[in-house]
């Protein structure tokens, strides 16, 4: 005997989750596709009872819907709270029995051969319809249906079912189409059909699909199993507050990581470790290891780096720690590529650097395709090994920039529309300025209301012989960005 | 001293996606700042030259000629035309290279007629200057004096505001001094102002398909690359005296401008080939018209005889005889060809015309005015129109233009696609990262009439409207959305072909301007569209195709395949049955008085004489309603409303059409009797009227009407009358020749419909899509004829629909969409009868969807043991084995339930889009059982101002610009066609049921207006309840 769950409606229920105040309107949720045509309007995916009673069908363009149900209320499509309630619903199974089957995103099939029929009656936070037969498919089937659930059925049961039932198994749509097309309306409909005329015509799927209907096939479940987790947690009895208790927690971590990893063929390619803080703060970390590793040492320098630099606030009541995996590295290594000769060193040199300037300041700077000014992006370190593209600065002589750039008064006068400096009253080089290049115009982003730029730039030499970027930016904005080495 | 300097490497917004200024602001910008003269070098052509011409003649300063070429590397240049010869020599490179793209190009013997630059930061010098590759840029420096010759290449040097500007200026001289070539000064604008960089950087992104936040490096640094003025200039090119001056001296050099262009229509040449000189031409067309008038009128007399040959006069103190010819000579090879064929527009206005069988129409008899269509005060050239048959048989015409001319003699004019509201908002926010929805709600929303047309500040305020629902004010990129929105309406988007206009030339056309392959295999269109065209004086025939030719050439072939062949030439133009028809408004499917709005004005109108149906073509058209002249000519020919003729001197010119000026002659006429405006002034008048991309030109003339009328002393509300009517007729004034000779069409189709309905609506359902109905509505309306329409049979159809008696149709195997074995069914067929569904499958071997569109369509019936589609179904989806015996089915094949009535009309619109089947509302009918739902046929019996309720399908929903918001609905039921009156207040509650259903129920109060037509006031409207959405039929939207 089979059991099956379901959960109707079930993207507008996820949706509605999160404002339960809609409860009582009509609500629906639209379909999420990716359309060539712009003119294809989409169709509504799911509607709540209330939209129903309102004598809207899922399937309706949204301006139809409307026309009918002004009140209609348009959720977007939240699938990380679709995820959230199908993991309740996946766990509601395995509260049940532990052979459950995810057979689609709204249901689960749960195996009752081994133990007795269990309590539907737990209580959960969305209406669920449970269906039981002999068969998985007909319990899942007999699930979708308000005339069905909570019954226990035989394949006569479904016969009363729409075809359109069937969508739930079916991964093509023109197989469906064209039984809608020879207009048949009920599962009973299908069933009459002969079996042997209806192979010799649409293929062998519609015979599983006829057997299926008839109880005649009795499939395995795909049973569901947890993916497999990586993650240990070091609880400390008391807080710790130096270095060395927690190295040793840390190590004997990775040395159950490490087994762990080998008996799988598997290598850490990342590691993620918390430091819970008796305050209650946590500190996180990310090491991205340069290449795959399972040895302790390999997967313990980087992160004893990051840790000695560490300067905490209150002491380490727990140590977590978590991995990425990828397969171990099977490459042969080239001949005339150049590769790290030691990748754990290079990975404790950046963890040093890390430590040292703060996450994420690590990385080659590359100039950004962009005109605004000092504009990089930050390759990962380890993973922008070669940087093909060469950049020819806009000046050959270098520039020192002052990051930020200083602002200082200047003396000027305008000219046509524009400043004009004449002096620079203040800052690191004031005096008069004796030579000039420019103004460099310079503008972007305009199309962002808060984030649009537009400047006019000086290479200019002071009075001292220092040759300087001055900046002016509107409305009376000067700043000295920097001075030619 | 004031500074001098010309910009002699502009773009405009015709170097598509690049230059975002259109030509005539770039040459307005110029004379603003006060350059004697500017180059506009579009990219790969001479698009905006026409333009820039007409514009700049316009503001007194000269348009140089130019274009840009681009390099086997992607590098461009730009290139000026010194003198003719180099215009010619361009003009023929640039076809070569559009029709010949794989070919490489050069130029032979160029002298000192063409002028090379070395071209921007995408030039063939700065490219590798910019990469450091000095030897490079010396080779290619080499490679354009090779080309062009020592004297006539300029090595361009700008100054952009950006850092290395100065290093590779410095690079740049250091050339031109090694290679002895001058500097010239510029500054590359791609835009007028500096505030339209914002749009040609959205155009970087469109070339580039990325949004501005990833076009990064792609878009522009600054907004430097503008027109400056002539100091800023000066003074930016302080250090390089010789830059700016070399800008002056290589303008002055340029001798060549558009008004050299050297045009000239072809002579008419002698059966071997040689042209005739004028007076032959004279001697011929005189020959040729006396001949076609002794056709025309029997013996001619006197009053022919003197229009003849005061036209004929005319014409050779023009030049015009061999435009005569030619056209003659076309119509000749469309008449040789059987193809129908006939002349409209002010051609109609003349009696050599007429005589030559250009045009139907006798304007001896008519009284119509030649001037009209030809005086000696005009500079233009004759302009007429020649409506064929669409499709194949105007392509021949077109062809043998082609091959008379040869491919370089000949080529369609172009159109130029402008970026409309709805192409300009989906572009414009795809470049600010706006999600495609977000496009796709704005199509969807109801637009403004002034998205458009009005004025900046109406434009920017129905974008509000609009966008309100879609965007909220607060949105950080809705400004920037609203300021390219605004600013891309209107610019060019690509270049399209006429729908029919042709020009050709006996000398080169492609030395005249440049060609490119249309789209439409064995056809080449110009760079200019019909306007420039004219501006250039060159001449367009205008060959068009008209769906509703078609449909009665296809009438008349059936009717003569029938054995009774009919002649349109010779049916009674007075036939009492055809205005009896017109007068019932009984109209659906045929020409010009089928709309919605010809139905409801006919049984006012009542007809009675075909100058009646003239008026009743010309009178529902947006002028005369936007001047509100409906209904004073139909009050006062009903003898509500006293005739009143504005002026006394319009008495003579207005009494025919009862003193409400209808025609565009009248309102010519009137401009000289009242204003005394002369031939010229009123041709000027006129062009203004036509010239629809202008608003100034009519200002101007309307200025000028005024003050003319003001010196005559004519009083103000006089002049108020006058302007008004003529305001009206600026954007859709028919001439009076024009509405005859679409009469005289619309007269033949109502006969046809009349006498010869089979043929009629088997031509008309052969020829869709055309007209306003869909073909479900012909069908019905056929029905409501007493004709027969049987459905498609593979057994019995042919290709088209067929008619099988008067009053029987069948419909042919080209009904069914996606079905592309429509002919070997036929041939097969032919071969030997289809014995059974499995022969049918052997022999004509469909592919799995068509055999599923045949049987769902019911096409297979009627084929033995296939008793209802649904059986069809059954046994088509049996595999068929390639066995060495003929297969046979044997078993029992009745599995599936036979269609309901509803699935079959359903079945029906899938396959088909329409239905032979009951119409969808006598099914809801039935299954109601309602009988408070009132039919339309119902409405003629009904009193004036009694509450009712009807229901329908929506086959027409029209709100016109000029209705004050109100809408127009025809409703379809099993009975007819009723008229739905929905007032502004209630469209705009119940907006969304009226544009998404396609089914009503209307509540609301029956009225009757004039001409006792009956017209549902809307009160309320419901979709109806317990209708399948896709029983509706194709709605002619205007909303």
């Amino acid at each position: 005997m089979f059991a099956a769950l379901h959960i109707p409606d079930f993207p507008v229920v996820a949706a509605m989750r999160a404002c339960p105040a809609m409860q009582d309107s009509p609500c629906a949720v639209l379909e999420i596709k990716a359309t060539k045509d712009p003119q294809e309007k989409l169709p509504l995916l799911s509607i709540n009872p209330a939209a129903r009673a309102a004598g809207i069908h899922v399937g309706w363009p949204l301006n139809r819907a409307l026309v009918r149900c002004p009140d209609l209320r348009v959720l977007t499509r939240d699938l990380p709270a679709e995820a959230t309630l199908r993991d309740q619903l996946v766990h509601l199974g395995d509260s049940l029995t532990p052979d459950v089957e995810i057979t689609a995103e709204d249901a689960v099939v749960l195996d009752l051969s081994s133990r007795k029929t269990p309590d539907f009656s737990t209580p959960f936070e969305v209406e669920i319809w449970q269906a039981r037969a002999l068969t998985p498919d007909l319990a899942h089937l007999a699930a979708r249906h308000q005339s069905t659930r909570g019954k226990t059925i035989s394949p006569s049961d479904l016969m009363p079912l729409p075809l359109a039932i069937l969508a739930s198994f079916v991964q093509k749509s023109g197989s469906l189409a064209l039984l809608d097309l020879w207009g048949l309306k009920t599962l009973g409909d299908f069933m009459k059909l002969p079996r042997q005329a209806l192979i010799e015509r649409l293929g062998p799927e519609m015979g599983r699909w006829h057997d299926l209907l008839h109880g005649k096939t009795c499939r395995l479940l795909r049973l569901h199993r947890p993916p497999e987790s990586f993650g240990q947690v070091f609880d400390f009895d008391d807080g710790v507050i130096s270095l060395d208790p927690v190295i040793f927690a840390l190590k004997r971590l990775l040395h159950t990581l490490s087994g762990r990893l080998a008996s799988r063929h598997l290598a850490a390619s990342r590691l993620d470790f918390r430091l819970v803080l008796e305050s209650g703060a946590e500190m996180a970390r990310r090491v991205r290891l340069p290449e795959p590793q399972t040895a302790v040492e390999g997967m313990l320098a980087p992160l004893q780096t990051l840790l000695e630099s560490l300067r905490l606030e209150a002491p380490v009541i727990s140590l977590q720690l978590d991995a990425e995996t990828t397969f171990a590295t099977a490459a042969q290594r080239e001949w005339f590529g150049r590769q790290l000769p030691q990748p754990e060193r290079w990975a404790e040199t950046l963890a040093k650097l890390e430590a040292l300037l703060g996450s994420g300041r690590v990385g080659i700077p590359v100039p950004a395709e962009s005109f605004a000014p000092d504009t990089f992006t930050l390759h990962p370190a380890a993973e922008a090994a070669v940087i093909g593209k060469s950049f020819l600065p806009d000046c050959p002589v270098p520039l020192h920039r002052f990051r930020p750039a200083r602002e200082i008064s200047v003396a000027y006068e305008t000219r046509g529309r524009q400043p004009w400096p004449l002096a620079l009253l203040n800052g690191p080089h004031p005096g008069e300025i004796i030579a000039r290049r420019g103004p460099f115009p310079a503008s972007g982003s305009w199309w962002e209301s808060t984030d649009a730029w537009q400047r006019l730039e000086w290479d200019l030499q002071v009075a001292s012989g220092h040759l300087i970027r001055l900046v002016f930016q509107t409305p009376d904005r000067w700043q000295v960005e920097g001075i030619y080495r | 001293m004031k500074a001098k300097f010309s910009e002699l490497h502009a773009y405009s917004a015709f170097s598509f996606l690049l230059g975002s200024s259109q030509p005539e602001t770039m040459i307005r910008r110029a004379a603003e700042l006060g350059y004697d003269s500017i180059a506009i070098t579009d990219r790969a052509g001479f698009y905006g030259s026409a333009r820039a011409h007409h514009a700049a003649k316009e503001c007194g300063i000269r348009a140089l000629v130019g274009s840009t070429l681009d390099m086997p590397d992607g590098s461009y240049f730009p290139v000026l035309c010194a003198s003719r010869d180099g215009y010619r020599m361009l003009s023929r490179h640039l076809t070569d290279r559009h029709l010949l793209p794989h070919e490489i190009h050069d130029f032979a013997a160029i002298g000192s007629h063409l002028i090379a630059l070395t071209g921007d930061r995408n030039g063939p010098l700065c490219k590798p200057l910019l990469a450091n590759d000095r030897p490079a840029a010396l080779l290619a420096a080499e490679h354009l004096i090779q080309l062009f010759g020592h004297g006539n290449v300029y090595v361009e040097i700008h100054r952009h505001g950006l850092r290395d500007d100065g290093r590779l200026n410095r690079q740049l001289i250091d050339l031109a001094s090694h290679l002895r070539l001058p500097l010239l000064a510029s500054n590359a604008p791609l835009h007028a102002t500096r505030s339209e960089r914002r749009l040609a950087d959205a155009f970087a992104c469109l070339r580039h398909h990325l949004p501005l936040d990833q076009a990064g490096r792609l878009l522009a640094p600054n907004g430097e690359r503008h027109l400056k003025s002539p100091q800023e200039m000066s003074a930016l090119f302080a250090d390089l005296p010789e830059a700016i001056h070399h800008t002056q001296r290589l303008s002055e050099r340029i001798g060549f401008t558009l008004e050299n262009l050297d045009y000239r229509f072809p002579d008419f040449s002698d059966g071997q080939g040689n042209p005739l000189s004028l007076t032959e031409q004279t001697t011929l067309l005189r020959r040729h018209a006396y001949a076609g008038a002794s056709r025309r009128y029997g013996i001619c007399n006197k009053k022919v005889k003197d229009q003849l040959e005061h036209e004929l006069a005319m014409i050779h103190r023009l030049g015009f005889p061999g435009y005569f010819l030619i056209v003659d000579d076309l119509v000749e090879f469309a008449r040789g060809r059987g193809i129908l064929c006939q002349g409209r527009g002010s051609a109609a206005n003349s009696v050599v015309c007429y005589a030559l069988g250009i045009t139907a129409v006798d304007p001896v008899g008519g009284g119509l005015l030649f001037e009209r269509f030809l005086s000696e005060n005009r500079k233009s050239w004759p302009d007429i129109d020649i409506d064929f048959p669409s499709g194949e048989r105007r392509e021949e015409v077109i062809q043998h233009v082609f091959k008379k001319y040869g491919a370089r003699n000949a080529a369609m004019t172009a159109n130029v696609i402008t970026y409309r509201p709805k192409s300009a908002f989906r572009e414009m926010s795809k470049v600010l990262g706006f999600p495609p929805s977000v496009a796709d709600r704005f199509s969807t929303s109801a637009p403004s009439f002034r998205d458009e047309d009005g004025p900046p500040k109406d434009r920017a305020e129905a974008f509000e409207e609009r966008i309100a629902s879609i965007l909220p004010p607060s949105h950080p990129r809705l400004a920037a959305l609203s300021h390219l929105y605004q600013a891309v309406l209107g610019m060019p988007r690509h270049l399209g072909q006429h729908s029919g206009g042709m020009i050709v030339c006996d000398h080169g056309l492609d030395a005249v301007v440049p060609l490119q392959a249309a789209t439409m295999p064995g056809r080449t269109v110009v760079q200019w569209d019909k306007d420039d065209c004219e501006d250039m004086g060159i001449v367009k025939i205008d060959l068009l195709g008209l769906g509703m030719l078609a449909a009665m050439e296809h009438a008349l072939e059936i009717r003569s395949r029938r054995g009774q062949p009919i002649d349109l030439a010779t049916i009674p133009k007075d036939d009492p049955a055809v205005f009896e028809m017109l007068c019932r408004a009984d109209t659906v499917g045929t020409f010009q008085v089928e709309s919605r709005a010809q139905i409801a004005t006919l049984p006012i109108m009542r007809p009675q004489t075909f100058y009646d149906l003239a008026i009743e073509v010309a009178i529902i058209r947006p002028g005369p309603i936007v001047g509100d002249l409906v209904h004073p000519y139909l009050n006062r020919r009903n003898g509500y409303e006293p005739i009143d003729c504005i002026h006394p001197d319009c008495e003579e010119i207005l009494k025919r059409t009862l003193g409400v000026p209808l025609f565009q002659e009248q309102v010519l006429r009137m401009a000289m009797a009242v204003a005394g405006f002369t031939g010229a002034e009123a041709d000027e008048l006129r062009r203004a009227m036509a010239c629809k991309r202008s608003d100034e030109r009519m200002e101007r003339v309307t200025a000028k009407l005024r003050l003319r009328m003001t010196e005559r002393a004519v009083s103000t509300v006089v002049q108020e009358k006058i302007i008004a009517s003529i305001g009206s007729f600026a954007l859709y004034g028919f001439p009076e020749s024009h509405a005859i000779s679409f009469a005289l069409i619309a007269y033949a189709s109502c006969w046809l419909k009349v006498h010869h309905p089979a043929e009629f609506y088997a031509g008309l359902i052969n020829h869709q899509p055309m007209g306003f109905y869909s073909v479900n509505t012909l069908i019905q309306d056929a029905k409501r004829h007493d004709i027969r329409i049987k459905p498609v049979s593979c057994l019995w159809s042919n290709v088209l629909t067929e008619v099988e008696n008067d009053h029987t149709l069948r419909l042919g195997l080209n009904r069914i969409k996606g079905l592309l074995v429509a002919d070997r069914i036929v041939s097969e067929r032919e071969k030997s009868p289809f014995t059974s569904l499995e022969d049918f499958i052997s022999r004509v071997w469909p592919n799995a969807k068509e055999k599923r569109l045949l049987a769902q369509a019911g096409a297979l019936n009627d084929l033995p043991r296939v008793g209802h589609r649904r059986q069809a179904l059954w046994q088509v989806e049996l595999p068929l084995r390639d066995d060495l015996l003929i297969p046979s089915r044997t078993g029992e094949d009745d599995h599936l339930p036979s269609m309901s009535a509803a699935e079959r009309l359903s079945a029906d619109f899938i396959t088909q889009g329409a239905s032979t089947g009951p119409h969808p509302m006598r099914l809801w009918r039935e299954r109601s059982g309602t009988r408070r739902v009132l039919r339309a046929s119902d409405l003629l019996n009904l009193p004036h101002g009694i509450p009712i309720t009807i229901a329908g399908m929506a086959i027409c929903r029209q709100r016109p610009s000029t209705a004050k918001g109100h809408c127009f609905i025809s409703l379809e039921d099993e009975t007819g066609i009723a008229n739905l009156f929905i007032p502004k207040k209630t469209f705009c509650r119940l907006r969304q049921v009226i544009t998404s259903e396609s089914f009503f129920v209307a509540e609301g109060i029956l009225q009757r207006s004039e001409g006792d037509q009956p017209t549902v006031y809307v009160l309320h409207l419901d979709p109806l309840a317990g209708i399948e959405p896709e029983h509706a039929t194709r709605s002619h939207d205007f909303h």
